[in-house]
């Protein structure tokens, strides 16, 4: 954490909103691809998005030192969880599930053959991401999507070292088995055969 | 035998598949895994999915946000109180009423504005009107001029004291002076010939004032609901102090 990081959280504890709404600006694509990989669909992922800044606005006060992404995520980890328990009991569910994101514009570096490719497969990818676990869905969305270290997991998910290893090692295995049911829909060099 | 020892020792492998991928296990536990995969073709096929899902994953593009999630300060709310104070929210405002209600019949109890007459009825052999509210009593009709006014008399109850008819000035004169005059008439009391007596009200006892019977159940719920609403103004403070309030977009 910086030390402009570390002023921007004071001046929002302060009750400055502008400084906070940088922290957003920084934080804002991660915490959206966290709810949307863990809601699986758009219009739920920016509604979860919008109030989990708003519960962290609310709840700036708490935070007393340590890392502030860290903090953040665990809020809307927290959040995600409460909001799929609610989305069971109402039994809600979208076409938008099937098909979580698109990103409409190829990068200059593809041509469009590897954008529909890449569309695709992470299509797919997403799709079988939500047939997992919570708890697991959520691990891996963290080290393998978002990039976290071990330990931010485990303060993120309030458990052990020990439990988030095992949770991705499954997460990971179940995810495999899913892919590979789906076999024809990946590149070649990921149809492995035993 | 070998073979479930074997088992174990997979199962015991497979569980670090994850930090061996991640780079985050020890020399000793490296050096175990790659000794494992090189003897055991299903631990070493279990592995190289694992990392392939890996790699998938890490194929997985970060999706672009397609609106700013910043927060804004709410703009301060039309009131639907007419007489809104700027600054001050529905809560006080509320607060602020029931507190000046309560005090308006606190007043009109201390002061008696809002107390009523009450009389006991004459006749005690009527239980059912031990107590009489008396409002708007009519004005008695007032002998014609010329005629003598026709005192009450009681014919039951006990015999009236004929008070002989004392002889009084109409007016301070010379020889009796205005205080004298008004102490005659104070002597003089109801026998004054001018008192009208109206009947049924000779022996009532004089009228008490009493506060209206719905009063004090007034008072009463005007006092719990300024208790709290001041409470919830408390709370409402200490949890948004400093905060400004948001907007939902």
């Amino acid at each position: 954490m910086t030390s402009y990081e570390e002023e921007l959280i004071q001046q929002s504890k302060d009750g400055d909103l502008d400084s906070f709404n940088q922290l957003v600006e920084r934080y804002e694509k991660q915490v959206y691809n966290l709810a949307l990989r863990m809601l699986g669909n758009r219009q739920d992922a920016e509604d979860a998005t919008q109030e989990i800044f708003i519960l962290a606005w609310k709840s700036i006060r708490s935070f007393r030192g340590g890392t502030f992404r860290t903090w953040l995520f665990r809020t809307a980890a927290n959040f995600c969880t409460d909001e799929l328990r609610r989305k069971r009991i109402r039994q809600v569910d979208s076409l938008d599930a099937m098909f979580p994101e698109h990103n409409p514009l190829p990068s200059p570096t593809e041509s469009p053959e590897d954008h529909l490719l890449r569309e695709e497969l992470s299509g797919l990818i997403s799709q079988h991401l939500l047939c997992l676990a919570e708890e697991q869905r959520l691990v891996i969305t963290l080290a393998d999507l978002q990039g976290f270290s071990y330990e931010e997991i485990a303060l993120i998910t309030n458990s052990s070292i020990g439990t988030v290893r095992s949770r991705l090692n499954r997460g990971r295995a179940n995810l495999r088995d899913l892919l590979l049911k789906n076999r024809e829909l990946l590149p070649s060099e990921f149809r492995l055969y035993k | 035998m070998f073979r479930r020892r074997r088992k174990s020792e997979c199962h015991r492998i497979r569980e670090i598949f994850a930090p061996y991928l991640d780079d985050r296990v020890t020399s000793v536990e490296r050096d175990a895994v790659r000794y494992h995969i090189e003897i055991c073709d299903d631990c070493q096929w279990e592995l190289r999915s694992l990392a392939a899902t890996v790699q998938l994953l890490s194929r997985v593009p970060v999706v672009a946000v397609s609106r700013s999630f910043t927060l804004a300060e709410a703009p301060p709310r039309q009131d639907w109180f007419p007489f809104a104070v700027p600054g001050m929210t529905r809560l006080r405002m509320a607060t602020a009423a029931a507190v000046l209600v309560l005090a308006i019949l606190l007043a009109g109890d201390f002061s008696g504005l809002l107390h009523t007459d009450v009389i006991v009825a004459a006749d005690p052999a009527d239980p059912g009107q031990q107590e009489q509210v008396v409002r708007d009593v009519e004005e008695p009709e007032l002998p014609a001029e010329g005629e003598m006014p026709v005192l009450a008399v009681d014919d039951h109850r006990y015999e009236k004291p004929v008070a002989e008819e004392p002889v009084y000035p109409d007016y301070p004169s010379d020889q009796v002076g205005i205080t004298q005059w008004v102490d005659q008439e104070e002597e003089i009391g109801n026998d004054f010939p001018g008192f009208v007596d109206i009947p049924g009200m000779v022996d009532a006892i004089p009228p008490t004032r009493k506060p209206y019977p719905w009063l004090l159940p007034f008072q009463i719920a005007f006092a719990v609901l300024v208790l709290v609403l001041g409470g919830a103004n408390l709370l409402v403070r200490q949890r948004k102090r400093g905060l400004p309030q948001l907007k939902r977009s």
